[in-house]
């Protein structure tokens, strides 16, 4: 049996194909479960699954749908979410998850700004979401949605026969993700099915999970990670997949805990934050009783993983059963469908310390006996993919050479929607340059650095560029003379949000002022806190020959400041 | 729980879980940045928890927790 469930994974072209053939396998089998903290445990059998998704379709083909057109699904982790996603997808369309609006942004025109122009560049035939949310695009708001219906999960109607479905091919888009960025241009990364059956197909293998695993999860689904690792791999692979919203984790992280005892769970993902707040904010009497004895991979992807962290967690877990063997960092990017690297299983993580000098002159990684940086291996290439890292110029460095992770796979992207420009710049001669930088050794890759000014909290990315835009739109601000970035915080196990911003502004009340000004903008843009506003006179601010803002020169020059080094 | 205890309660968690101290009870919060999104969903668990009540997700926002006061008197009415 555990083998047949495996093969509806291997043999199918299409990920409906997958999930269709396992529905004809097992259509009683209670695959899913929603824990919910207001409407407790929900069970779904695989046909019930089915038919709702088979619901959606026919309720967007009789509206209208054409094959091919996007549907943005901004709905929380729960059974309407995965009907829709599915449904879409039946129907010919290619489904796109935004996260739901308490999640990022506290300020609704915020939210509505940012589907706004998501819908600008999808032009999608419809937007699934609740009540709440389709109250947000009541009024004047109503123009962010452009031509695309609006639709309720309560007006999808079960048709007396399905229709059939427009034929789906391997090379047709399955699914549309939208990475970083509140504001501007959004970056739809576009995955065929092609691809994301490759990626689950090299993680099921890479992981050897088999039909007996249990997946407990609360990651968002919006996120690559959970959709195709949290969500996709475990139910195609025929394991119960538990599912909790993120909301309900934030408010209770112990839930996660207590849910993996409970069903037995064997492999979860998280970012590098969770673990560090079930090891340190948890308190004993939130864990006592647990048996985490049958989580045997414990994924930690998608933010930067902390040594500090792997101990902490192993340490604290060690009493409830947990081994520290079954921590797993791993390392992918939506343009990789989601997975590239994973550290082998049932092996402890592997940690190196080196020499400082070396690594910022040289750019060696050279391991030392004495105090240096440490360094978490992020895991070994998966099946089917391979990585080189090259220096500036495009030409490959020997190991232990620090340089640009490039990866080749048979699970890249398709390419951004509708930028053509941007796709040609990071998907060159079937390699992706994924704007990471690391280095090898004995074939583990080791994360060092981002290339973008990219910044990433508890695995969310954000543009700096977008809390610049925030800062800037504050008066008293000397507009374009802010810049923003992360400061790696060991004690939360992420990154803190931080910024340095001039003005002309004297006197401490004024300045005190303009703090409290900044702070407000920028959470109610994003939903962060500024952990630290550094204000000062013209000039403060680094900025390239050519008047750029240089964000890493200004970070090193606040390092002191910061309390950080430099 | 009277609504002075419940502000006590409330003040030192904010004191010493979120490091913010010396407040005014009318001292905007999440409206300020003092108070982030992840930040806000911590202070209403805890909320309920000293005022033994459910705060549904829907009300976790500026508009019922932007400072002390407004917190104190959405939690006693709550408490109802």
């Amino acid at each position: 049996m555990a083998v047949a469930t495996i093969r509806a994974l291997e043999e199918a072209e299409t990920l409906i194909e997958a999930l269709q053939s396992l529905v004809e396998m097992k259509p009683d089998d209670e695959a899913l479960v929603l824990l919910d903290r207001e409407a407790g445990e929900q069970r779904f059998t695989l046909s019930e699954l089915w038919d709702r998704a088979r619901s959606v379709q026919s309720t967007l083909m009789n509206r209208g749908l054409v094959p091919g057109s996007v549907v943005v699904l901004i709905l929380p982790t729960s059974t309407d979410l995965i009907a829709a996603y599915f449904g879409v997808m039946l129907a010919g369309g290619i489904p796109a998850m935004l996260s739901t609006p308490s999640h990022r942004v506290s300020d609704p025109g915020i939210f509505c700004d940012r589907v706004a122009h998501v819908v600008a560049n999808s032009s999608p035939h419809s937007v699934i979401c609740r009540s709440d949310v389709a109250a947000l695009f009541e009024g004047e708001r109503a123009a962010a949605l452009g031509e695309a219906q609006l639709l309720r999960p309560d007006e999808i109607e079960t048709p007396a026969s399905f229709s059939a479905s427009p034929p789906i091919d391997p090379e047709t888009i399955a699914t549309m993700q939208y990475s970083s960025g509140t504001t501007g241009t959004p970056k739809g990364v576009l995955v065929t099915h092609r691809a994301a059956l490759n990626n689950l197909r090299s993680m099921q293998q890479g992981f050897e999970v088999s039909e007996d695993d249990v997946a407990v999860n609360w990651i968002p689904l919006y996120h690559d990670m959970g959709l195709f690792g949290a969500f996709l791999l475990p139910l195609l692979c025929g394991c119960k997949t538990v599912l909790i919203p993120t909301m309900d984790f934030m408010r209770d992280p112990a839930m996660w805990l207590r849910a993996i005892d409970r069903y037995r769970g064997s492999f979860a993902w998280a970012p590098n934050l969770a673990y560090a707040l079930c090891a340190k904010r948890l308190g004993d009497e939130a864990l006592e009783g647990l048996d985490l004895s049958s989580w045997r991979l414990a994924l930690n992807a998608s933010e930067p993983v902390l040594a500090l962290t792997l101990a902490a967690f192993a340490e604290r877990m060690a009493a409830y059963g947990f081994s520290p063997e079954c921590m797993s960092p791993a390392y992918g990017l939506a343009e990789a469908t989601v997975l590239a690297t994973v550290h082998p299983v049932r092996e402890e993580p592997l940690c190196e310390v080196l020499d400082r000098g070396l690594l910022a002159t040289e750019e060696i990684a050279r391991p030392t006996a004495s105090a240096g940086v440490f360094c978490v291996s992020i895991g070994r290439a998966i099946p089917n993919c391979r990585l080189e890292i090259r220096d500036a110029a495009g030409r490959p460095l020997p190991e232990r050479h620090v340089g640009k992770v490039w990866l080749h796979s048979n699970a890249l992207f398709w390419g951004y929607h509708q930028n053509a420009e941007l796709t040609s710049r990071v998907l060159v001669d079937g390699w992706l340059d994924t704007g990471d930088r690391g280095y090898l050794a004995d074939d583990y890759l080791f994360f060092v650095a981002r290339d973008k000014d990219l910044i990433v909290i508890g695995g969310e990315k954000y543009m700096p560029d977008d809390i610049e835009g925030a800062i800037n739109r504050v008066p008293g601000v000397r507009e374009g003379c802010a810049v923003a970035f992360g400061v790696m915080n060991p004690e939360r196990g992420t990154e803190d949000l931080a910024a340095v911003v001039e003005t002309r502004e004297s006197g401490e009340a004024a300045l005190a002022d303009l703090e409290r000004r900044i702070r407000a903008e920028v959470t109610a843009v994003t939903g962060l806190g500024l952990a630290q506003v550094i204000l000062t006179p013209p000039g403060g601010v680094e900025k390239s020959t050519s008047g750029k803002l240089a964000r890493g020169p200004t970070r090193r020059r606040y390092a002191d400041v910061l309390g950080i080094e430099a | 729980m009277e609504a002075e205890a419940l502000e006590r309660e409330i003040r030192a968690f904010l004191e010493e879980k979120l490091g913010i101290t010396g407040i005014d009870r009318n001292a905007e919060l999440v409206s300020s940045g003092l108070v982030d999104s992840g930040n806000l969903v911590r202070l209403a668990t805890q909320v309920e928890r000293i005022a033994a009540i459910e705060i549904p997700d829907r009300d976790i926002d500026a508009d019922h927790f932007d400072s002390l006061a407004m917190i104190v008197d959405y939690a006693v009415s709550k408490a109802r």
